[in-house]
């Protein structure tokens, strides 16, 4: 190319710097590390979703079996809908909670870091020992049973009862270990909305619920739907919560699709056919990421 | 086709570049084994020190063994297992209970193991022997016997007026209201889907003269008259105040449960540790260790702690060495004492002990091993979910029993 060109100046280090392989070589030990430990594995299993897979290693493939036998299995279904009224209750309550506890930290003015950091709490503790705590708070003969009763209500079945019950109480125990990281998100949303925008509002005579309706939340769309899109696959793939708390029952009410993947797996060491759910579980977010994003850029044109 | 997968490619380049590798050490004969234990010896420091005492015995009399016993937690052990198995790094003997034996053994995850046995086959329980011997062969060695029972707290029996504790299912049944006026569950039950249901329905169901599968295994037989009976009894029980209120979902344990805080006042299935769970929580003196309870028949749960040779493993032969010598009578006698099982062996004197070891010991002739096939755990699990059913009350006891089976067969006709 040089020898083309003999006129033109040697590019600048700076120049060459922007040479997109450069930057390939800056992420290159990520990659690395991504490829062996996420795509690789995760390209085995769907590979594996057409075997029989065993425990020693041995396995035969069976081509779409797998499949058909999922698609016709009622457990599989049931499963399905028990994620999907999972996702519904845990998606929206947990976007409400994060708006709302970044909303009101985006207007505090003193000690911002400290609540910021009381709030994301929840979200470094360890999961296994809040489930247990959650456990026992819920509890028939627990903390809030026990206030129940002291104002003469019958004990409540939270994690014993009927199966919308059982997924709320669930998803309220998600929403309080997780919400912390979708708030920081939404703040940091928050603060890029500019300030004269808000200020021409309030010249207008915009009360403080006008503004929020008609600036803020139009102006933080690509914000929650990132917020959306993430808490979706979140709820689909629940499996801490119920392992601990539930164990997937009572009576099935809370067995999702990750704990029928746990299940067959390392329970029934099925790997073939937990590799299918995992791969099934992968399309139907897939999916539903697709009909978000569609519905919601609708709505911004 | 029939395709061996990676990890026999990788055990095979493995063993071709240790054999390149170690030259010297091979001519010596020397040979490495690991063994996966678990918590049978409850006290952790009593545990440490017995199984470092077993490895320091045994390597001194097998100069040309080096054994090494990883002691690991009861929690997770199936994960565990199996991923081990399944990468090629991992034990080459493990202590598993039955069901996992055949689960591993159907999985192609474990070898025979009638090598370690030959000269001692008549020496063993034949039961525990048999619900290891999987197509003629054996799959594990038992090294100890755990034995379950009836346990009793009479405090609460004598404060409802109750100084004849209750054997059979119409005793228990009778008991109920009067303890339930006082605020107390006659009887513990976990319906946790976790539990295993060895402890807590499958007991009472051969208690109903039920079992689980038919004689052949082809079949789920716990949806007959027996199963309706068994479930019925709890039902039954449920209704009079009998069973704790969360009966459908708790967990098992003694410490911290109903049993542990003198809110149930008795418990079935009931091994060595809970009893001295029992007997810290609501005083030694209140806690009675009686025989298995009776429905049709006497019967409760007890089975074999067995080790197991994994398929991962490359010199069988010093394995055999290892899994003959934990299961000699020198060393079963001081496990018994460790740990409070039960031989699994006819040439070992029972253990000698308090009430509570002499009251397991004789319940031992009423211990039934579990229902061993390859599908047991399936349709534990799908009947664990249909029991949960009825004991919230969703479900009769015919319609729950029904439905299960209905599952549980089109499980078996899938063969799993």
């Amino acid at each position: 190319m040089t020898v083309h060109r003999p006129a033109a100046p040697r590019p600048s280090w700076r120049q060459r710097a922007r040479d997109p392989g450069w930057g390939l070589l800056f992420v290159l030990p990520m990659l690395v590390l991504f490829v062996i430990f996420r795509y690789v594995p995760s390209l085995g299993a769907v590979g594996m979703s057409f075997t029989d897979y065993r425990l020693s290693g041995e396995f035969t493939f069976i081509g779409a079996e797998n499949y058909e036998r999922l698609f016709s299995d009622d457990l599989f279904v049931d499963s399905l809908r028990v994620t999907l009224l999972y996702a519904l209750i845990y998606v929206p309550l947990t976007l409400v909670v994060s708006l709302a506890t970044a909303t009101m930290l985006h207007h505090v003015v003193r000690g911002r870091g400290l609540f910021r950091g009381l709030l994301f709490l929840p979200y470094v503790t360890s999961f296994v020992m809040a489930g247990i705590i959650w456990t026992w708070i819920y509890q028939s003969d627990g903390l809030i049973n026990g206030l129940l009763e002291r104002v003469g209500l019958g004990p409540a079945p939270f994690l014993t009862g009927n199966q919308a019950m059982v997924l709320g109480s669930l998803a309220v125990v998600s929403v309080w270990k997780s919400f912390g990281y979708s708030m920081l998100i939404l703040l940091a949303g928050l603060k890029n909305i500019p300030g004269d925008v808000m200020e021409a509002a309030t010249l207008d005579g915009a009360g403080a619920w006008g503004k929020f309706r008609r600036i803020t939340l139009p102006l933080l769309k690509p914000v929650v739907f990132f917020v959306v899109v993430i808490e979706t696959i979140a709820a689909f793939q629940v499996f801490d919560t119920i392992y601990v708390m539930t164990g997937g029952g009572p009576a099935r009410a809370s067995y999702g699709l990750v704990y029928m993947l746990y299940d067959q797996g390392f329970r029934f060491f099925d790997f073939g056919y937990a590799a299918t759910i995992g791969v099934v579980l992968f399309f139907v977010v897939f999916l539903i990421s697709l009909v978000q994003r569609y519905v919601l850029d609708r709505e911004n044109t | 086709m029939r395709v061996r997968g990676m990890a026999v490619a990788t055990a095979a380049a493995l063993t071709v570049a240790a054999c390149g590798g170690s030259d010297d050490t091979a001519g010596g004969g020397s040979a490495e084994v690991t063994l996966w234990m678990y918590p049978v010896i409850a006290d952790q420091d009593a545990s440490i020190a017995f199984w470092d005492q077993v490895e320091a015995d045994f390597e001194s009399a097998n100069e040309d063994i080096d054994l090494t016993i990883e002691l690991l937690p009861w929690e997770g052990r199936d994960e565990k297992i199996a991923t081990a198995i399944a990468a090629g790094q991992g034990p080459d003997l493990v202590l598993l209970t039955p069901d996992q034996t055949l689960q591993y053994q159907v999985t192609g995850g474990l070898k025979p193991v009638d090598g370690a046995v030959e000269d001692s086959r008549d020496a063993y329980l034949p039961s525990a022997l048999d619900v290891v011997t999987f197509e003629d062969e054996l799959y594990g060695v038992p090294i100890y016997h755990t034995s379950t029972t009836t346990v009793y707290n009479t405090a609460l029996f004598e404060a409802a007026g109750i100084t004849e504790m209750p054997t059979t299912w119409e005793d228990v049944l009778a008991a109920a209201p009067a303890l339930a006026a006082n605020g107390v569950a006659v009887m513990d039950y976990a319906g946790s889907p976790e539990m295993t249901l060895n402890l807590s329905f499958y007991p009472l169901l051969w208690q109903a003269g039920g079992s689980v599968f038919t004689e052949d295994g082809s079949d789920v037989a716990f949806d007959g008259p027996e199963g309706v009976a068994a479930l019925q009894f709890l039902l039954d029980l449920q209704e009079a105040g009998g069973l704790p209120a969360d009966a459908a979902t708790k967990p098992n344990a003694v410490d911290g449960g109903p049993l542990g805080n003198g809110t149930a006042a008795m418990g079935f299935a009931l091994a060595a540790f809970e009893v001295e769970q029992m007997r810290a929580g609501v005083g030694a003196e209140n806690v009675v260790v009686g025989a298995p309870l009776t429905g049709e028949e006497q019967v409760t749960f007890g089975i074999p702690g067995v080790l197991a040779l994994t398929s991962i493993s490359d010199d069988d032969d010093a394995a055999f060495e290892v899994a003959s010598y934990i299961s000699s009578p020198e060393v079963a006698v001081e496990l018994n004492e460790a740990a409070g099982t039960f031989p699994a062996r006819t040439d070992v004197e029972p253990p000698a002990g308090d009430e509570a070891i002499t009251a397991l010991n004789d319940a031992l002739q009423y211990a039934r091993p579990g229902e061993v096939t390859p599908t047991a755990r399936q349709v534990m699990a799908v009947l664990s979910a249909q029991l949960q059913a009825a004991l919230q009350g969703s479900k009769s006891a015919e319609d729950a029993l029904a439905d299960a089976a209905e599952e549980a067969r089109d499980l078996i006709a899938r063969g799993g």
